[in-house]
């Protein structure tokens, strides 16, 4: 290679590399908020069927696996627990899936999370303990985070209990 | 420097400049795009509401004006229909919830209002009380739909769009004017509470307010509640407790101490958390953390464990009603057995583990509530005559007398009847007061167990 003379060919080769990399990147990252298909969602489409509630208790895990993931057993139905809640509230939506995809309800649903990780063992037993009617909560429809910031209307509501990270309330 | 390098350096570069234009510009596109999409989604469900708002006031109005309790079916049937799908497509609003509350509270009443009084043992005719019921209902429809009209009006002005608000509470900011979130919450300070209305269906508000009927007895200090619960729970034969902590009170509709439970190996402990009530020391519930690996016991003898389970615990009379198993776990539902009658409201549940039949999750929830000395009424109609008013098609095969909970707080007397057609089973409950048809279950016969529909 002649070093004297500037190869403007291969500089325009890598800059044109370079920008399609990078056109490539941003194309990839709209596609997106980091959702990868599922691997083994084969198994739960089997298995559903209009006589089994195999659906609801895989959309009610992924909800508790995005809520409370970090959360103790106990956490996790507890969680479920406040979705079912809400089901039976008058100022709810009266089925799951309309209480899951309310506007603005749950972060991990606003964000995608919900479908990008596979709920875990006891988060999949919890949401069935839920849907069963287990409801450590006695009644709750709210659940936060107090280390976390959230709204301030939030904290007028009667606190029942602290399960976890998480309180509830009425 | 060569010349043709040179203009080849420069024709690559605007090449370049022209795809990335292109890509910029089909972007933005596809962008708007889908935004005119979502619009057009809520504002579809705001006109929706807007729609189904006007309806009711307006079905409302006539139920007021109509003297034919033939016509007043059908208007009550259709005021149910609209409300719900009010409510359904409000909550589909990117609106926080508590701008919509009231409003959603209210769209649910006016449903739940309509259908009880269908469903009323002596028809549709209205009291004096249903008919004020009504006109106060009437006058929050007329003020819901004065303040929509201002939310339209601001919307087909201009002032906000529907999708614009997300950014706005994503960020806790409300960007420019005027958000959704702020028109709708004129709506929201325009529904007044209403007063308690009197009626019996699935939302009325004097549910939230039921006080447990099964917890009595006197108040037990934490110890001693503590002491309840660790001889209470299953620990199973062998499992140390390594650690026993109190985790304070809980103020839920039974008032309760909790309690924490520590077993197994430091590396994956399993929990077992236990509520016990205050008055009489109750255990509400516990469960226990203990992932299940393997079913090694059959369903049967999980349930021999539950039901000798509550014996050893001193719960008697309890006989288990259906069951369903879920991984290598098996849930049995127990309800409360008084003379010949099964009770029921009277409900506790128990989750086996298939490995060891260690019961992990006592629930006895529903059992305190509701539980308490019957005073049951004498059947007014024999069990031969039940059985005439059945679909002649159904083939029964078991009967007996049960309690079931019916829509608001009460109970009914019913005669139970297994019963098959065309290879189906059902369960039918007839009133034994009235004999009329209470309700119909279908049972589906599903690996994992049978599902109540």
């Amino acid at each position: 290679m002649d070093m004297k003379k500037p190869q403007y060919g291969l500089a325009a080769l890598i800059a044109l590399s370079l920008v399609f990399f990078c056109a490539g990147y941003l194309v990839w990252r709209q596609g997106g908020p980091d959702v990868e298909p599922r691997a083994d969602s084969a198994d739960s489409v089997a298995e559903a069927s209009p006589e089994s509630n195999v659906d609801n208790v895989d959309l009610l895990s992924r909800v508790i696996m995005g809520e409370a993931a970090d959360e103790p057993y106990l956490g996790k139905v507890a969680v479920g627990a406040v979705i079912m809640n809400r089901m039976r509230s008058s100022s709810f939506p009266n089925s799951l899936s309309g209480v899951i995809f309310e506007p603005w309800s749950f972060e991990s649903v606003e964000n995608g999370l919900i479908w990008s990780r596979e709920p875990t063992e006891d988060c999949v037993r919890a949401a069935a303990e839920a849907l069963n009617g287990f409801d450590p909560t006695y009644g709750a429809l709210f659940f936060w985070n107090p280390s976390k910031p959230v709204g301030p209307w939030i904290w007028s509501r009667p606190i029942i209990t602290q399960i976890g990270d998480h309180v509830f309330a009425r | 420097m060569n010349l043709r390098q040179y203009t080849a350096a420069l024709v690559a570069l605007f090449v370049l400049l022209g795809i990335t234009a292109f890509w910029g510009v089909s972007q933005a596109q596809a962008r708007r795009s889908a935004e005119v999409q979502i619009e057009n989604k809520y504002n579809r469900a705001f006109y929706e509401v807007m729609q189904r708002s006007k309806n009711i006031e307006a079905l409302l109005s006539k139920g007021l004006a109509s003297g034919s309790p033939n016509n007043m079916d059908n208007l009550f049937s259709d005021l149910w229909y609209n409300a719900n799908a009010a409510q359904e497509n409000l909550h589909q609003l990117p609106l926080s919830h508590n701008v919509v509350a009231k409003t959603s509270k209210f769209l649910t009443q006016v449903g739940d209002y309509a259908y009880a009084i269908t469903k009323r043992d002596d028809g549709t005719k209205m009291t004096d009380e249903d008919r004020s019921t009504m006109r106060e209902l009437y006058k929050t429809a007329q003020a819901l739909n004065r303040e929509l009209t201002k939310v339209q009006q601001q919307a087909a002005a201009g002032k906000f769009r529907w999708s614009e608000v997300q950014k706005g509470i994503s960020s806790n900011f409300a960007k420019g004017s005027m958000s959704a979130d702020r028109s709708f919450r004129n709506v929201e300070s325009q529904m007044q509470e209403l007063p308690t209305l009197i009626y019996d269906g699935p939302f009325s508000d004097h549910l939230e307010r039921a006080k447990p009927l099964g917890v009595t007895g006197k108040e037990v200090t934490a110890e001693q509640a503590q002491k309840k619960a660790r001889g209470f729970v299953d620990f199973k034969e062998g499992a140390k407790v390594k650690e026993e902590r109190a985790t304070g009170t809980v103020k839920g509709k039974i008032p309760a101490y909790g309690f924490e439970f520590r077993t197994g190996d430091d590396d994956s402990p399993n929990v077992i958390t236990a509520n016990v009530s205050k008055t009489g020391g109750h255990v509400i519930y516990y469960t226990n953390s203990r992932q299940v690996d393997k079913s090694e016991i059959s369903e049967e003898q999980a349930r021999t464990f539950a039901e000798n389970f509550l014996k050893s615990r001193g719960i008697k009379n309890m006989v288990p009603t259906y069951t369903l198993k879920e991984g290598n776990t098996l849930t049995v539902s127990f309800a409360y057995k008084e003379g010949d009658v099964i009770v029921y409201p009277d409900l506790i549940k128990v989750l086996v583990a298939l490995d060891n039949g260690q019961i992990l999750t006592y629930d006895a929830l529903g059992y305190l509530m509701s539980h308490r000395e019957r005073d049951l009424p004498q059947p007014k109609i024999s069990i031969s005559e039940a059985r005439k008013k059945l679909n002649p098609e159904l083939e029964v095969e078991e009967e007996r007398m049960a309690v079931i909970p019916s829509d608001g707080s009460h109970e009914r007397l019913t005669y139970e009847f297994k019963a098959k057609m065309d290879g189906e089973d059902f369960l039918v409950y007839i009133n034994a007061l009235t004999g009329e048809e209470e309700r119909i279950f279908k049972l589906l016969h599903t690996p994992g167990g049978t599902l109540v529909l």
